[in-house]
Protein backbone atom coordinates (compact mmCIF):
# COMPACT_ATOMS: atom_id res chain seq x y z
CA UNK A 1 0.00 0.00 0.00
CA UNK A 2 1.23 3.82 -0.73
CA UNK A 3 0.85 6.41 1.32
CA UNK A 4 -1.49 8.38 -1.03
CA UNK A 5 -3.95 5.10 0.13
CA UNK A 6 -2.80 5.13 3.45
CA UNK A 7 -3.04 8.28 5.03
CA UNK A 8 -6.55 9.50 3.98
CA UNK A 9 -7.16 6.01 5.90
CA UNK A 10 -5.25 7.50 9.22
CA UNK A 11 -8.65 8.54 10.55
CA UNK A 12 -10.51 4.95 10.57
CA UNK A 13 -7.38 3.65 11.79
CA UNK A 14 -7.54 6.09 14.54
CA UNK A 15 -11.20 5.07 15.53
CA UNK A 16 -10.92 1.23 14.76
CA UNK A 17 -13.10 1.75 11.83
CA UNK A 18 -10.89 -0.28 9.11
CA UNK A 19 -11.60 -3.49 8.59
CA UNK A 20 -9.32 -6.50 9.73
CA UNK A 21 -7.46 -6.88 5.88
CA UNK A 22 -7.28 -3.30 5.21
CA UNK A 23 -6.14 -2.48 8.79
CA UNK A 24 -3.27 -5.04 8.79
CA UNK A 25 -2.41 -3.92 4.95
CA UNK A 26 -2.30 -0.13 6.52
CA UNK A 27 -0.06 -1.59 9.72
CA UNK A 28 1.92 -2.94 7.64
CA UNK A 29 2.67 0.12 5.99
CA UNK A 30 3.12 2.12 8.92
CA UNK A 31 6.17 -0.37 10.06
CA UNK A 32 8.07 0.67 6.89
CA UNK A 33 7.06 3.94 6.97
CA UNK A 34 8.38 6.89 9.48
CA UNK A 35 6.49 10.05 7.47
CA UNK A 36 3.02 8.10 7.70
CA UNK A 37 3.81 6.79 11.19
CA UNK A 38 4.59 9.57 12.39
CA UNK A 39 1.62 11.31 11.34
CA UNK A 40 -0.24 8.85 13.01
CA UNK A 41 1.30 9.63 16.29
CA UNK A 42 0.15 13.34 15.80
CA UNK A 43 -3.32 12.26 14.98
CA UNK A 44 -3.63 10.96 17.92
CA UNK A 45 -1.77 13.09 20.19
CA UNK A 46 -4.02 16.45 18.16
CA UNK A 47 -7.25 14.21 19.27
CA UNK A 48 -5.79 13.10 22.91
CA UNK A 49 -5.33 17.02 23.40
CA UNK A 50 -9.09 17.70 22.23
CA UNK A 51 -10.58 14.92 24.41
CA UNK A 52 -8.62 16.57 27.52
CA UNK A 53 -10.11 19.94 27.24
CA UNK A 54 -12.30 20.49 30.64
CA UNK A 55 -15.93 20.72 30.48
CA UNK A 56 -16.84 23.83 31.83
CA UNK A 57 -19.40 24.03 34.87
CA UNK A 58 -22.69 25.98 33.67
CA UNK A 59 -23.76 28.55 35.74
CA UNK A 60 -25.61 27.83 38.80
CA UNK A 61 -28.18 29.90 38.26
CA UNK A 62 -29.17 28.66 34.50
CA UNK A 63 -32.04 26.75 35.09
CA UNK A 64 -33.31 29.27 37.53
CA UNK A 65 -33.04 32.11 35.05
CA UNK A 66 -34.63 30.02 32.21
CA UNK A 67 -37.49 29.24 34.35
CA UNK A 68 -38.10 32.66 35.19
CA UNK A 69 -37.97 33.86 31.73
CA UNK A 70 -40.74 31.20 30.49
CA UNK A 71 -43.09 32.49 33.84
CA UNK A 72 -42.18 36.14 31.98
CA UNK A 73 -44.04 34.74 29.18
CA UNK A 74 -41.01 33.87 27.30
CA UNK A 75 -41.78 29.96 26.43
CA UNK A 76 -44.18 28.45 25.02
CA UNK A 77 -47.69 29.81 25.33
CA UNK A 78 -50.93 27.91 25.81
CA UNK A 79 -52.81 27.86 22.06
CA UNK A 80 -55.32 30.82 23.35
CA UNK A 81 -52.92 32.73 24.66
CA UNK A 82 -51.26 32.28 21.42
CA UNK A 83 -54.48 33.06 19.67
CA UNK A 84 -55.25 36.31 21.90
CA UNK A 85 -51.78 37.29 21.38
CA UNK A 86 -52.17 37.26 17.57
CA UNK A 87 -55.30 39.39 17.67
CA UNK A 88 -54.00 41.59 20.04
CA UNK A 89 -50.97 42.45 17.59
CA UNK A 90 -50.06 45.61 15.63
CA UNK A 91 -50.90 43.96 12.01
CA UNK A 92 -54.18 43.55 13.04
CA UNK A 93 -55.04 46.50 15.16
CA UNK A 94 -53.48 49.06 13.30
CA UNK A 95 -55.53 48.71 9.77
CA UNK A 96 -58.46 48.42 12.13
CA UNK A 97 -57.47 51.96 13.42
CA UNK A 98 -56.77 53.17 10.45
CA UNK A 99 -60.14 52.25 9.27
CA UNK A 100 -61.56 53.94 12.51
CA UNK A 101 -59.74 57.09 11.76
CA UNK A 102 -61.22 57.60 8.52
CA UNK A 103 -64.69 56.73 9.19
CA UNK A 104 -63.78 59.43 11.96
CA UNK A 105 -62.82 62.08 9.33
CA UNK A 106 -66.02 61.33 6.95
CA UNK A 107 -68.32 61.36 9.34
CA UNK A 108 -67.14 64.20 11.95
CA UNK A 109 -67.42 61.72 14.74
CA UNK A 110 -64.92 61.46 17.46
CA UNK A 111 -64.18 58.01 18.53
CA UNK A 112 -62.21 56.98 20.91
CA UNK A 113 -61.60 53.38 21.85
CA UNK A 114 -61.49 51.82 25.09
CA UNK A 115 -58.62 53.44 27.35
CA UNK A 116 -58.26 55.16 30.18
CA UNK A 117 -58.51 59.17 29.50
CA UNK A 118 -55.73 60.37 30.80
CA UNK A 119 -53.82 58.83 27.61
CA UNK A 120 -56.42 60.05 25.12
CA UNK A 121 -55.38 63.49 24.55
CA UNK A 122 -58.80 65.96 26.19
CA UNK A 123 -59.24 68.57 23.09
CA UNK A 124 -60.22 67.23 19.68
CA UNK A 125 -57.73 67.52 17.20
CA UNK A 126 -58.22 70.34 15.00
CA UNK A 127 -59.00 69.84 11.55
CA UNK A 128 -55.90 70.60 10.32
CA UNK A 129 -54.36 67.82 12.68
CA UNK A 130 -56.33 65.61 10.91
CA UNK A 131 -54.70 63.59 7.76
CA UNK A 132 -56.51 62.58 5.05
CA UNK A 133 -57.95 59.01 4.81
CA UNK A 134 -56.22 58.01 1.55
CA UNK A 135 -53.31 58.90 3.33
CA UNK A 136 -53.59 56.82 6.87
CA UNK A 137 -54.59 54.16 4.17
CA UNK A 138 -51.30 54.81 2.83
CA UNK A 139 -49.31 55.07 5.90
CA UNK A 140 -50.95 51.70 7.19
CA UNK A 141 -50.53 49.94 3.98
CA UNK A 142 -46.72 51.00 3.72
CA UNK A 143 -43.39 51.50 5.86
CA UNK A 144 -43.46 55.10 7.24
CA UNK A 145 -39.97 55.23 5.00
CA UNK A 146 -41.69 54.23 2.07
CA UNK A 147 -44.54 57.12 2.69
CA UNK A 148 -42.04 59.66 3.85
CA UNK A 149 -41.05 60.21 -0.03
CA UNK A 150 -44.68 60.45 -0.48
CA UNK A 151 -46.15 62.59 1.85
CA UNK A 152 -44.10 65.95 3.06
CA UNK A 153 -42.31 65.70 6.57
CA UNK A 154 -45.11 67.93 8.35
CA UNK A 155 -47.88 65.95 6.90
CA UNK A 156 -46.07 62.11 7.62
CA UNK A 157 -46.39 63.82 11.64
CA UNK A 158 -50.21 64.35 11.04
CA UNK A 159 -50.99 60.87 9.23
CA UNK A 160 -48.73 59.42 12.01
CA UNK A 161 -50.46 61.33 15.18
CA UNK A 162 -53.93 60.66 13.44
CA UNK A 163 -53.21 57.42 12.93
CA UNK A 164 -51.55 56.04 15.77
CA UNK A 165 -51.15 58.34 19.03
CA UNK A 166 -54.95 59.51 18.47
CA UNK A 167 -56.52 56.54 18.51
CA UNK A 168 -54.15 53.83 20.68
CA UNK A 169 -53.03 52.63 23.55
CA UNK A 170 -50.42 51.65 25.09
CA UNK A 171 -48.59 53.62 22.82
CA UNK A 172 -47.95 54.42 19.12
CA UNK A 173 -44.62 53.33 19.11
CA UNK A 174 -46.11 49.70 19.20
CA UNK A 175 -47.82 50.50 15.91
CA UNK A 176 -44.51 51.68 14.00
CA UNK A 177 -43.03 49.18 15.98
CA UNK A 178 -45.14 46.43 14.20
CA UNK A 179 -44.67 47.69 10.63
CA UNK A 180 -41.07 47.59 11.10
CA UNK A 181 -41.58 43.96 12.34
CA UNK A 182 -39.85 44.97 15.55
CA UNK A 183 -42.35 44.81 18.32
CA UNK A 184 -41.31 41.07 19.25
CA UNK A 185 -37.38 41.47 20.62
CA UNK A 186 -37.67 37.14 19.84
CA UNK A 187 -38.20 37.27 16.76
CA UNK A 188 -36.08 39.75 15.44
CA UNK A 189 -33.54 38.38 18.40
CA UNK A 190 -30.50 38.33 15.40
CA UNK A 191 -31.39 42.00 13.79
CA UNK A 192 -31.63 43.69 17.62
CA UNK A 193 -28.24 41.89 18.80
CA UNK A 194 -26.65 42.69 15.30
CA UNK A 195 -27.81 46.11 16.18
CA UNK A 196 -26.92 46.35 19.75
CA UNK A 197 -23.09 45.36 18.67
CA UNK A 198 -22.77 47.87 16.38
CA UNK A 199 -23.88 50.47 19.28
CA UNK A 200 -21.36 49.38 21.39
CA UNK A 201 -18.75 49.44 18.47
CA UNK A 202 -19.47 52.81 17.58
CA UNK A 203 -21.91 55.04 19.41
CA UNK A 204 -21.63 57.85 17.57
CA UNK A 205 -23.19 56.48 14.23
CA UNK A 206 -26.00 54.51 16.21
CA UNK A 207 -26.90 58.10 17.67
CA UNK A 208 -26.40 60.25 14.37
CA UNK A 209 -28.89 57.05 12.81
CA UNK A 210 -31.29 57.40 15.09
CA UNK A 211 -31.38 60.88 15.10
CA UNK A 212 -32.30 61.20 11.39
CA UNK A 213 -35.60 59.59 12.04
CA UNK A 214 -38.84 60.63 13.43
CA UNK A 215 -39.21 61.15 17.47
CA UNK A 216 -42.00 58.22 16.76
CA UNK A 217 -40.10 56.34 14.83
CA UNK A 218 -37.11 56.24 17.20
CA UNK A 219 -39.01 55.38 20.10
CA UNK A 220 -40.31 52.14 18.45
CA UNK A 221 -36.60 51.67 16.89
CA UNK A 222 -35.28 52.00 20.78
CA UNK A 223 -37.84 50.02 22.51
CA UNK A 224 -36.99 46.46 21.68
CA UNK A 225 -33.83 47.26 22.08
CA UNK A 226 -33.59 48.52 25.29
CA UNK A 227 -35.33 45.11 26.21
CA UNK A 228 -33.36 43.26 24.40
CA UNK A 229 -30.11 44.39 25.96
CA UNK A 230 -31.51 43.96 29.61
CA UNK A 231 -32.02 41.02 28.60
CA UNK A 232 -28.34 39.79 27.63
CA UNK A 233 -27.33 42.25 30.43
CA UNK A 234 -24.76 44.54 28.32
CA UNK A 235 -27.28 47.30 29.40
CA UNK A 236 -25.75 49.41 31.72
CA UNK A 237 -22.72 48.71 29.40
CA UNK A 238 -23.97 49.86 26.12
CA UNK A 239 -25.73 52.97 28.53
CA UNK A 240 -21.75 53.69 29.58
CA UNK A 241 -20.72 53.40 25.91
CA UNK A 242 -23.26 55.35 24.63
CA UNK A 243 -22.40 57.99 27.03
CA UNK A 244 -18.74 58.41 25.85
CA UNK A 245 -20.85 60.30 22.26
CA UNK A 246 -20.53 63.84 22.59
CA UNK A 247 -23.65 63.62 20.51
CA UNK A 248 -26.90 65.64 21.41
CA UNK A 249 -29.00 62.47 21.93
CA UNK A 250 -26.07 60.39 23.90
CA UNK A 251 -27.87 61.26 27.34
CA UNK A 252 -31.36 60.63 26.55
CA UNK A 253 -30.44 57.48 24.71
CA UNK A 254 -28.16 55.98 27.47
CA UNK A 255 -30.96 56.98 30.22
CA UNK A 256 -33.27 54.71 28.21
CA UNK A 257 -30.67 51.76 28.50
CA UNK A 258 -29.98 52.72 32.22
CA UNK A 259 -33.55 52.72 33.39
CA UNK A 260 -34.44 49.34 31.50
CA UNK A 261 -31.00 48.02 33.51
CA UNK A 262 -33.01 49.46 36.80
CA UNK A 263 -36.81 48.40 35.89
CA UNK A 264 -36.42 44.86 34.19
CA UNK A 265 -40.22 44.33 33.77
CA UNK A 266 -40.72 47.91 32.68
CA UNK A 267 -42.11 48.09 28.82
CA UNK A 268 -40.77 50.69 27.26
CA UNK A 269 -43.71 50.72 24.40
CA UNK A 270 -45.94 52.04 26.85
CA UNK A 271 -44.92 55.52 27.70
CA UNK A 272 -46.19 56.96 31.32
CA UNK A 273 -48.46 60.24 30.31
CA UNK A 274 -46.57 62.78 32.12
CA UNK A 275 -43.29 62.32 29.30
CA UNK A 276 -45.59 62.39 26.59
CA UNK B 1 -28.25 -1.28 30.57
CA UNK B 2 -29.25 -0.08 27.42
CA UNK B 3 -32.51 -1.31 25.96
CA UNK B 4 -32.09 -3.06 22.53
CA UNK B 5 -32.87 -0.31 19.59
CA UNK B 6 -31.76 2.32 22.05
CA UNK B 7 -29.19 4.50 21.33
CA UNK B 8 -27.02 5.58 24.39
CA UNK B 9 -25.47 9.04 24.06
CA UNK B 10 -23.39 8.14 27.58
CA UNK B 11 -21.71 5.45 25.53
CA UNK B 12 -18.06 6.03 25.78
CA UNK B 13 -16.01 6.81 22.89
CA UNK B 14 -14.43 2.98 22.71
CA UNK B 15 -17.43 1.86 22.09
CA UNK B 16 -20.03 4.46 20.79
CA UNK B 17 -19.14 4.01 16.93
CA UNK B 18 -20.77 0.94 17.17
CA UNK B 19 -23.58 1.48 18.70
CA UNK B 20 -26.64 0.33 16.63
CA UNK B 21 -30.02 1.40 15.70
CA UNK B 22 -32.21 -0.89 14.91
CA UNK B 23 -35.72 1.28 15.99
CA UNK B 24 -36.95 4.73 15.44
CA UNK B 25 -39.48 4.48 18.30
CA UNK B 26 -37.30 5.72 22.01
CA UNK B 27 -39.94 6.45 23.97
CA UNK B 28 -39.96 3.29 25.92
CA UNK B 29 -36.01 3.23 26.27
CA UNK B 30 -35.53 7.36 26.56
CA UNK B 31 -33.93 8.32 30.08
CA UNK B 32 -36.03 11.68 29.58
CA UNK B 33 -39.36 9.79 28.29
CA UNK B 34 -40.90 10.20 31.88
CA UNK B 35 -39.69 14.04 32.64
CA UNK B 36 -40.79 14.88 28.85
CA UNK B 37 -43.91 13.47 29.05
CA UNK B 38 -45.14 15.07 32.26
CA UNK B 39 -43.38 18.21 30.75
CA UNK B 40 -45.58 17.88 27.48
CA UNK B 41 -48.82 17.34 29.85
CA UNK B 42 -48.26 20.84 31.65
CA UNK B 43 -46.20 20.09 34.27
CA UNK B 44 -43.29 22.82 34.67
CA UNK B 45 -41.13 21.53 37.59
CA UNK B 46 -40.42 18.34 34.88
CA UNK B 47 -39.16 20.94 32.24
CA UNK B 48 -36.76 22.72 34.99
CA UNK B 49 -35.79 19.04 36.00
CA UNK B 50 -34.64 18.65 31.78
CA UNK B 51 -32.73 21.34 32.22
CA UNK B 52 -30.57 20.70 34.99
CA UNK B 53 -30.13 17.12 33.79
CA UNK B 54 -28.70 18.36 30.66
CA UNK B 55 -27.26 22.37 31.16
CA UNK B 56 -23.95 20.88 31.40
CA UNK B 57 -23.45 19.52 27.99
CA UNK B 58 -25.44 21.77 26.41
CA UNK B 59 -23.14 24.59 28.22
CA UNK B 60 -19.79 22.67 27.27
CA UNK B 61 -21.14 22.37 23.34
CA UNK B 62 -21.75 26.06 23.73
CA UNK B 63 -18.12 26.95 25.29
CA UNK B 64 -16.54 24.79 22.87
CA UNK B 65 -18.40 26.22 19.99
CA UNK B 66 -18.54 29.84 20.97
CA UNK B 67 -15.18 30.38 22.83
CA UNK B 68 -16.51 32.39 25.51
CA UNK B 69 -18.54 32.18 28.62
CA UNK B 70 -20.80 35.24 28.44
CA UNK B 71 -22.02 34.17 24.85
CA UNK B 72 -22.24 30.34 26.12
CA UNK B 73 -24.33 31.97 29.05
CA UNK B 74 -26.58 34.01 26.76
CA UNK B 75 -27.15 31.35 23.93
CA UNK B 76 -27.77 28.44 26.64
CA UNK B 77 -30.83 30.31 27.82
CA UNK B 78 -32.10 31.19 24.49
CA UNK B 79 -31.41 27.59 23.35
CA UNK B 80 -33.48 26.28 26.44
CA UNK B 81 -36.13 28.83 25.80
CA UNK B 82 -36.22 27.94 22.27
CA UNK B 83 -36.35 24.29 23.33
CA UNK B 84 -39.83 25.07 25.66
CA UNK B 85 -41.35 26.85 22.86
CA UNK B 86 -40.66 24.10 20.34
CA UNK B 87 -40.48 20.94 22.55
CA UNK B 88 -44.22 20.10 22.12
CA UNK B 89 -43.13 18.78 18.56
CA UNK B 90 -41.13 16.19 19.83
CA UNK B 91 -42.35 12.89 19.26
CA UNK B 92 -39.67 10.86 20.10
CA UNK B 93 -38.58 9.89 16.80
CA UNK B 94 -35.20 10.22 18.24
CA UNK B 95 -33.32 10.74 21.69
CA UNK B 96 -34.64 13.84 23.66
CA UNK B 97 -31.19 14.37 24.43
CA UNK B 98 -30.41 14.40 20.77
CA UNK B 99 -33.55 17.17 20.39
CA UNK B 100 -31.71 19.07 23.26
CA UNK B 101 -28.53 19.09 21.28
CA UNK B 102 -29.96 19.97 18.05
CA UNK B 103 -31.37 22.91 19.20
CA UNK B 104 -28.44 23.90 21.29
CA UNK B 105 -26.21 23.44 17.75
CA UNK B 106 -29.10 25.75 15.95
CA UNK B 107 -28.50 28.12 18.52
CA UNK B 108 -24.46 28.43 18.61
CA UNK B 109 -24.50 28.48 14.54
CA UNK B 110 -27.02 31.34 14.91
CA UNK B 111 -24.95 33.37 16.81
CA UNK B 112 -21.76 32.47 14.98
CA UNK B 113 -23.62 33.54 11.65
CA UNK B 114 -25.22 36.74 13.45
CA UNK B 115 -22.10 38.01 14.90
CA UNK B 116 -19.61 37.12 12.03
CA UNK B 117 -16.88 37.89 14.08
CA UNK B 118 -14.63 34.92 13.91
CA UNK B 119 -11.55 36.91 14.26
CA UNK B 120 -13.01 39.40 16.90
CA UNK B 121 -13.81 36.27 18.90
CA UNK B 122 -10.16 34.84 18.37
CA UNK B 123 -8.77 38.77 19.87
CA UNK B 124 -11.27 38.30 22.32
CA UNK B 125 -10.41 34.97 23.84
CA UNK B 126 -6.41 35.90 23.95
CA UNK B 127 -7.40 39.03 25.72
CA UNK B 128 -9.46 37.18 28.36
CA UNK B 129 -6.22 34.20 28.44
CA UNK B 130 -4.08 37.09 29.27
CA UNK B 131 -6.38 38.56 31.69
CA UNK B 132 -6.58 34.78 32.99
CA UNK B 133 -10.08 34.84 32.95
CA UNK B 134 -11.34 31.75 31.01
CA UNK B 135 -8.19 29.94 32.54
CA UNK B 136 -9.17 26.27 32.84
CA UNK B 137 -8.89 24.87 36.71
CA UNK B 138 -6.35 22.62 38.31
CA UNK B 139 -2.91 21.21 38.22
CA UNK B 140 -0.67 20.61 41.19
CA UNK B 141 2.13 23.08 40.69
CA UNK B 142 2.00 26.50 39.64
CA UNK B 143 4.86 25.59 36.48
CA UNK B 144 2.51 22.70 34.64
CA UNK B 145 -0.61 24.73 35.81
CA UNK B 146 0.45 27.51 33.51
CA UNK B 147 1.95 24.42 31.01
CA UNK B 148 -1.52 23.49 31.05
CA UNK B 149 -3.03 26.13 30.61
CA UNK B 150 -1.20 27.07 27.97
CA UNK B 151 -1.38 24.05 25.78
CA UNK B 152 -5.87 23.90 26.55
CA UNK B 153 -5.44 27.82 25.23
CA UNK B 154 -3.76 27.01 22.17
CA UNK B 155 -5.90 23.57 21.70
CA UNK B 156 -9.15 25.87 22.12
CA UNK B 157 -7.98 28.79 19.93
CA UNK B 158 -7.11 26.00 17.44
CA UNK B 159 -10.81 25.27 17.59
CA UNK B 160 -12.51 28.19 16.90
CA UNK B 161 -10.28 28.51 14.24
CA UNK B 162 -11.44 25.99 12.38
CA UNK B 163 -14.57 26.17 9.99
CA UNK B 164 -17.75 25.97 12.25
CA UNK B 165 -19.42 22.70 10.68
CA UNK B 166 -16.27 20.93 11.23
CA UNK B 167 -16.03 22.49 14.63
CA UNK B 168 -18.90 21.44 15.13
CA UNK B 169 -18.74 18.16 14.35
CA UNK B 170 -15.30 17.74 16.29
CA UNK B 171 -16.70 19.28 19.54
CA UNK B 172 -20.03 16.57 19.42
CA UNK B 173 -17.78 13.86 18.78
CA UNK B 174 -14.32 14.23 20.69
CA UNK B 175 -15.81 16.74 23.50
CA UNK B 176 -19.41 15.29 24.24
CA UNK B 177 -18.96 12.04 23.13
CA UNK B 178 -21.65 11.26 20.81
CA UNK B 179 -21.90 8.70 17.72
CA UNK B 180 -21.45 9.29 13.98
CA UNK B 181 -24.97 8.46 13.74
CA UNK B 182 -26.75 10.65 16.87
CA UNK B 183 -24.09 13.71 15.62
CA UNK B 184 -26.17 12.68 11.99
CA UNK B 185 -29.47 13.08 13.43
CA UNK B 186 -28.14 16.08 15.51
CA UNK B 187 -26.86 17.80 12.58
CA UNK B 188 -29.75 16.20 9.79
CA UNK B 189 -26.61 15.62 7.77
CA UNK B 190 -25.30 12.02 6.60
CA UNK B 191 -23.39 9.74 8.47
CA UNK B 192 -20.53 9.80 6.10
CA UNK B 193 -20.59 13.74 6.01
CA UNK B 194 -19.93 13.51 9.36
CA UNK B 195 -17.41 11.35 9.60
CA UNK B 196 -15.39 12.90 6.75
CA UNK B 197 -15.94 16.62 8.73
CA UNK B 198 -14.63 14.52 11.93
CA UNK B 199 -10.98 13.58 9.62
CA UNK B 200 -11.00 16.76 8.16
CA UNK B 201 -11.40 18.45 11.66
CA UNK B 202 -8.55 16.19 13.32
CA UNK B 203 -6.17 16.98 10.38
CA UNK B 204 -7.04 20.75 10.13
CA UNK B 205 -6.49 20.70 14.17
CA UNK B 206 -3.17 18.85 13.46
CA UNK B 207 -1.73 20.98 10.93
CA UNK B 208 -2.82 23.85 13.55
CA UNK B 209 -1.25 22.25 16.55
CA UNK B 210 1.97 20.94 14.73
CA UNK B 211 4.58 22.52 16.88
CA UNK B 212 2.91 21.18 20.39
CA UNK B 213 1.81 17.44 18.76
CA UNK B 214 5.54 17.42 16.57
CA UNK B 215 7.72 17.94 19.73
CA UNK B 216 5.50 15.26 21.97
CA UNK B 217 5.92 12.73 18.59
CA UNK B 218 9.31 13.51 18.20
CA UNK B 219 9.49 12.39 22.57
CA UNK B 220 7.31 9.43 21.74
CA UNK B 221 9.09 8.37 18.81
CA UNK B 222 12.39 8.38 21.13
Amino acid sequence: MKCAKVRPRLGDHLEGDLDLTTRARVDQHLNDCASCASELRELRSTVAHIRSLPIPDPPSDLANDVMRRIEAGEGRTQPFQAAIRRLLEPVWVAPLAAGIAGFALLTSIEIELAGPPEIIPAAPPSAAQFASQKEIEMWTAQPPTFARKQVAGPRLAAIERNAARRFYRPDPASVVAGFYGRLDPDSQRLDLDDQLDRAKRNPTAFLRRLDAITELERSSTIAPLVVRSARRGDAQALARRLRTSAHPLATSISAQFDRQRREPTRNPLVVPVSSR
Amino acid sequence: MTTAGCETLDSAPATRSHTSLESDNFRDCDPDGELVARWQSGDQSAFEALIRRHERRVFGLLMRMLGNRQDAEDVAQEAFLSLHRHGHRFRHEARFSTFVFRVAANAALNRRRTLGRKNARIRQLKLRQEAGIDLPTAPRDPESQAAGAQIRAQVQEALLRLPEDLRMATVLYDIEGLSYREIAKVLEIPEGTVKSRIHRARSALRARLKGLVSTENKGEAT
